[in-house]
């Protein structure tokens, strides 16, 4: 068995709380996050230990600047490394006009985080959850970049991914859909207000190789509007090559709700066009030098379609900007590509006899070889 | 070649640099050896030459050579400007920042090298420090 899946008591708490349509409130959002949300000591006896990869990641899409922060836990498969050995990181890229930020590597003694607790600390970096608000600190090392906020959910989590398999193992996602950020991001001698800025947060665990036979494609997509009600989390995985859809999944959230999920061959996708940016901003940056191409394969347009009985969406992603963070292959000396990509999403729909409408920002991303 | 502790020269740090990644990442120094086997290499940086040539056994350092396949010519500051991508490889040649001068065939192996050597680099744990102390003397 590789990874470390949900537990049967995070799945049951999750689909009872989130499917069963029962009221949702502040504190049950607090209280699934606190149960389901925490970090995962690998198993040390179990072989692939060193295989173990676990991220917290959130993304803010406000008008005037978005945010891409990333605390990031990776076995150690160097030779030399001891079984259970960790590499810690923390990426934080922030985008106003262009992008700016860095991929910080911590000292192993520098990094804490309590089993079974949402309290990681990376270095000088935090992530709190307290009274069911979560409390972030960031701040780059060599960069200019950082950043001091309180995200406050205001809708359900849900395991998107339970164990799924990809490459020679397998991958959790749990999407915290929809939170507003409250704080401050500062870049350079740019301070910026966040008041209730759109949010969105995952936690990923499993255990995987960069480099083995897999490749994803997920977004998010979050209303300019506060009021309005609609939220939305799509993903696929592929096989490397990406001729091979593994597993789909596409999910609509009204206001704290969960409402509707579509899967496997009730979604198609349709690319179109490619992004054309001047600049292709790489982190770390040194791997530019292995990876210096202008160009990539990114869509210019997606649109996902989902039906099923009477229930029908259609979403329209326009890419607007990208930033590429690239990964050292584990097993060659190749490189996997996360493409970041931000834009717009339109989404237009009929779900349970009722009219879904909703425009806002968006993040997708995109691993490419 | 050897090189003492508190050596700043742009010799110690290529000779350390190869000496981790034949310690840390095996499989990349010997491509690299692979790749530069047909290639004598005379890098000059700020003045300081530094001599190499590559067989199946490793890299070898050279006292002086006089008809090197591969000549390169560049500044620290330069090196860490594409280091750190205040420049690409291709602005800084293009700008001759970076000047290369070799037959077609040879720059091609010397540029599989050189990614290789990155590549390899990048999966060392070792590299870092190493690339703090050349960033410490060339900017000090």
């Amino acid at each position: 068995m590789a990874g470390l899946p949900a537990t049967n008591g995070q799945r049951l708490a999750i689909r009872k709380l989130t499917l069963d349509g029962e009221s949702q409130t502040g504190d049950m959002s607090a209280y699934l996050i606190a149960q389901t949300d925490h970090f995962h000591a690998p198993p040390l006896l179990d072989p692939r230990a060193n295989w173990h990869k676990e991220w917290h990641h959130f993304c803010i899409v406000s008008s005037d600047i978005q945010v891409i922060l990333n605390f990031n836990l990776s076995g150690d498969i160097r030779p030399e490394a001891p079984p259970g050995a960790q590499l810690t990181r923390v990426i934080l890229l922030v985008r106003e006009g262009c992008w700016d930020g860095d991929v910080d590597s911590i000292l192993p003694r520098d990094s804490v985080f309590r089993p079974g607790v949402i309290d990681l600390h990376f270095g000088h970096n935090s992530v709190r959850f307290e009274n069911g608000i979560f409390k972030l600190s960031a701040a780059l090392q060599d960069r200019p970049v950082g950043l001091v906020l309180q995200l406050r959910p205001i809708a359900l989590p849900m395991l998107m991914r339970n164990n799924v398999p990809i490459g020679l193992g397998t991958i959790n996602w749990l999407v915290v859909p929809r939170l507003v950020a409250s704080g401050t991001v500062t870049v350079g001698r740019q301070v910026h207000i966040l008041n209730e800025a759109p949010t969105y947060h995952d936690h990923n665990w499993g255990s995987w190789l960069w480099g083995q036979d897999f490749a994803w494609e997920w977004g998010f997509a979050l209303p300019d509007h506060v009021d309005v009600p609609w939220s939305l989390v799509f993903d696929r995985t592929l096989n490397r090559r990406r001729s091979h859809i593994l597993e789909s999944k596409l999910a609509l959230w009204k206001n704290s709700e969960l409402r509707r999920v579509f899967t496997q061959s009730e979604i198609k996708v349709l690319p179109a066009g490619h992004l054309s940016v001047t600049r292709l901003p790489k982190f770390p940056r040194v791997m530019a030098l292995v990876a210096p191409e202008f160009t990539t394969d990114i869509p210019r347009y997606l649109d996902i379609s989902a039906a099923a009985g009477a229930d029908s969406l259609l979403c329209h992603f326009e890419a607007r900007d990208v930033a590429q963070i690239i990964i050292p292959n584990e097993t060659d000396l190749g490189i996997t590509v996360l493409n970041e990509v931000t834009g717009h999403l339109e989404l237009e729909g009929n779900v349970k006899g009722e009219l879904v409408h909703m425009q806002g920002g968006a993040i997708f991303e995109f691993l490419t070889q | 070649m050897s090189f003492s502790h508190n050596d700043s020269s742009f010799a110690r740090f290529i000779g350390s640099s190869l000496e981790t990644l034949s310690n840390e990442h095996s499989i990349a120094y010997h491509l690299l050896c692979t790749q530069l086997a047909s290639c004598s290499i005379l890098l000059v940086v700020d003045g300081e030459t530094v001599a190499l040539v590559f067989d199946g056994n490793g890299a070898h350092f050279l006292s002086e050579l006089h008809n090197p396949t591969v000549r390169l010519r560049a500044s620290r500051r330069t090196i860490l400007d594409v280091i750190d991508a205040r420049l690409t490889l291709y602005e800084a040649v293009i700008a001759d920042s970076i000047v290369l001068e070799g037959n077609i065939d040879d720059l091609v192996a010397f540029h599989d090298g050189l990614l290789t050597y990155i590549q390899g680099a990048i999966r060392c744990p070792s590299f870092p420090a190493l690339l703090d102390h050349f960033r410490y003397a060339s900017t000090s």
